[in-house]
């Protein structure tokens, strides 16, 4: 194999003796322990006055939880969570009342539901008289509305009222605190992962510019072509094994902390305004099989800037900015398209709105929803930069030292 | 075997620092001198490939410099040899030997061979940071020579060598020389004196001499600061 793994292994050598490489996921692997561990940490309090930790308060919703996981939401379920609340003092400091604490909270988690469901605030709530009918028709009723936010076209529309069509209802409410917890962190997950990729790999190629060890690589038999293909796989598997292990984590502290209960929920129930008939375990693998995807694209496209410009600090600085404008800068929601490819962009698409999102892409009759599409769009472009990275570095010149 | 170099030429915007260079050698040392500028580290880069020509060939046996053929017979010591740091002389070697595409069992045994050959076989397991700049350019030859070259190309080998290392390396250049091309440029005078079988001179991007040099020709020393003289009249 012409030393193909040889060469493969020193080149992981060469990233992998960097001690930024291990800083850098070693602050990421930090961050994100501590955005899962966070909820949990430090001292609750109610009204201003220190109750509890954050700790006990979550076993004792965790057992509300578990008590309720299994009950379809139906009639009966509404029901009983409108009696619960029935007695609910007006006043707004009534988290410490006895009517919330023993009645009320077991049945909280239904009760945020049929709110978000229908659009409707506490008050409105509690004189809401229960009808299933109605909750789900609301519930529906909220998809078309976000649709047409969204500037959906006929088709698309036509497209989530078939999904939508085939969720059964009444929904069964599950346990499902693990899942929640890792597509809620999927977005600094994906944050991290950028910022570990375009610091690991960014000095890839420049270093052999500084070291002045690209001349001895350039006049070798191997060192150009077949250097430059095991230099990026090298790459690609820093970046994609630095993805895995964060993925790893989160899903190994949520699943630690929370267990494993709840694959099977409805994604409604989590991601209220979703139309698509798919449960919340698979959601959380569709997620983090796109970010694995996306930390192949922005492995190749880190390397390729750093090579473009022979300097890992361009290669940061245009990642970095990258990141920023993608969190501060979104385009008018007229501009449809526009704002599709903006969101489809690596430093947006890591946000679980994006990922799901409801603006589908049509191609030759077919629809395609954003998470089933961009992955595919970002192999064909990590491919061509990858290729156009090695005309660059083919064709490097050593010169004026 | 031949190398055949035809009106070869670089230019740098305004700058012409090769200027239409023509030569055939064949094996021997040859002994580069020149002044700083005069072209001697473009014509090497451009020898090996890793700069190009403005016009002109060069073909090894028949092959071209862009081909991979021609860059597998060839040994090259840039004049600022780069390492990795955190590499030990070995891991550098057989990294190299990687590059040059020999086999694993072959790269192991070439690396100690060279370790040795260079007076390193006690530091194959130092990290390269350690080491003295000497050192650093003992290193830089043995990588030269993994894989046997046909070319062996040394832009200022002796730089950072120590008397008695110099002595050695010069031994080692007049054993290469049998079998293989070497050039060699330098500005110690007596280097090229001692091993060179033919003296090549440039001065502004032109060849201005080429041959043998014996002592009935006089000085070379004398005749090299001549040329000095010559450029800072004009």
């Amino acid at each position: 194999m012409n030393n193909l793994f040889t060469m493969y292994g020193y080149e992981l050598k060469k990233l992998v003796q960097k001690k930024l490489l291990w800083v850098s996921l070693l602050v990421c692997m930090a961050a994100i322990a501590f955005s899962i561990l966070f909820p949990l940490l430090g001292t609750y309090s109610a009204n201003g006055v220190p109750i509890s930790t954050n700790y006990e308060q979550h076993l004792i919703d965790q057992a509300h939880r578990k008590a309720l996981s299994g009950k379809p939401i139906d009639q009966s379920l509404l029901e009983e969570t409108l009696a619960a609340y029935k007695d609910l003092p007006i006043e707004t400091n009534y988290v410490l009342t006895e009517e919330y604490q023993t009645y009320a909270r077991p049945y909280s988690e239904i009760f945020n539901l049929i709110r978000v469901w229908t659009g409707m605030d506490k008050q409105a709530v509690v004189q809401w008289v229960p009808d299933e009918a109605t909750l789900y028709a609301t519930m529906m009723g909220r998809f078309e509305e976000s649709s047409i936010n969204n500037h959906l076209t006929e088709a698309e529309i036509a497209y989530w009222q078939g999904q939508a069509d085939t969720i059964t209802t009444p929904i069964v409410y599950q346990f499902h605190e693990a899942y929640r917890c890792i597509l809620e962190n999927f977005l600094i997950v994906g944050f991290m992962m950028l910022l570990f990729t375009a610091i690991a790999l960014s000095s890839s190629f420049p270093d052999e510019h500084t070291h002045r060890t690209d001349q001895l690589m350039l006049c070798t038999a191997n060192g150009k072509r077949r250097l430059y293909w095991v230099k990026l796989f090298a790459g690609i598997t820093v970046g994609f094994v630095g993805a895995l292990l964060m993925t790893a984590l989160t899903w190994l502290l949520c699943l630690c902390i929370y267990g494993s209960e709840g694959f099977d929920t409805s994604m409604q129930i989590f991601y209220t305004n979703y139309a698509g008939n798919i449960t919340i375990g698979k959601a959380c693998l569709i997620a983090y099989g796109c970010l694995l995807v996306t930390a192949f694209l922005i492995s190749i496209f880190v390397m390729f800037l750093s090579e473009l410009f022979h300097s890992s600090i361009a290669a940061i600085a245009i990642t970095a900015a990258m990141i920023l404008a993608g969190a501060l800068v979104q385009p008018p929601a007229e501009y449809r398209i526009l704002g599709q490819i903006w969101d489809y962009l690596p430093t947006c698409f890591l946000a679980m709105w994006n990922t799901f999102d409801i603006r589908l892409v049509s191609l030759f009759g077919t629809h395609f929803t954003s998470y089933q599409i961009v992955p595919l769009i970002y192999v064909v472009v990590a491919s061509l930069l990858a290729f156009l990275g090695r005309r660059i570095y083919c064709r490097r010149q050593i010169s004026g030292r | 075997m031949e190398l055949v170099i035809d009106r070869l030429t670089k230019q740098f915007q305004n700058k012409i620092a090769v200027d239409r260079v023509s030569l055939r050698l064949h094996s021997g040392v040859f002994g580069l001198l020149g002044a700083n500028g005069a072209g001697k580290t473009t014509l090497m880069r451009m020898l090996c490939g890793i700069l190009q020509p403005t016009s002109g060939t060069i073909t090894f046996d028949g092959m071209d410099v862009s081909e991979e053929d021609y860059r597998a017979i060839l040994g090259y010591l840039p004049q600022d040899f780069g390492y990795y740091p955190e590499f030990t002389a070995m891991d550098f070697l057989l990294y190299m030997a990687a590059l040059k595409g020999l086999s694993k069992q072959s790269a192991k045994r070439r690396a100690n061979e060279l370790l040795e050959l260079v007076g390193l076989q006690d530091m194959g397991r130092k990290k390269i940071k350690t080491f003295s700049g000497g050192m650093k350019q003992r290193l830089g030859i043995a990588q030269a020579l993994l894989n046997n070259p046909k070319l062996l190309i040394l832009d200022e080998p002796t730089a950072g060598l120590d008397p008695k290392e110099r002595v050695r390396f010069r031994n080692l250049i007049g054993q290469l020389g049998k079998d293989s091309i070497v050039l060699l440029s330098t500005h110690i005078v007596s280097d090229i004196e001692h091993i060179a079988d033919e003296v090549l001179m440039m001065k502004d991007g032109n060849l201005i001499y080429n041959g043998t040099w014996d002592e009935q020709m006089g000085d070379l020393e004398s005749f090299y600061l001549a040329q000095f003289e010559e450029g800072s009249h004009e």
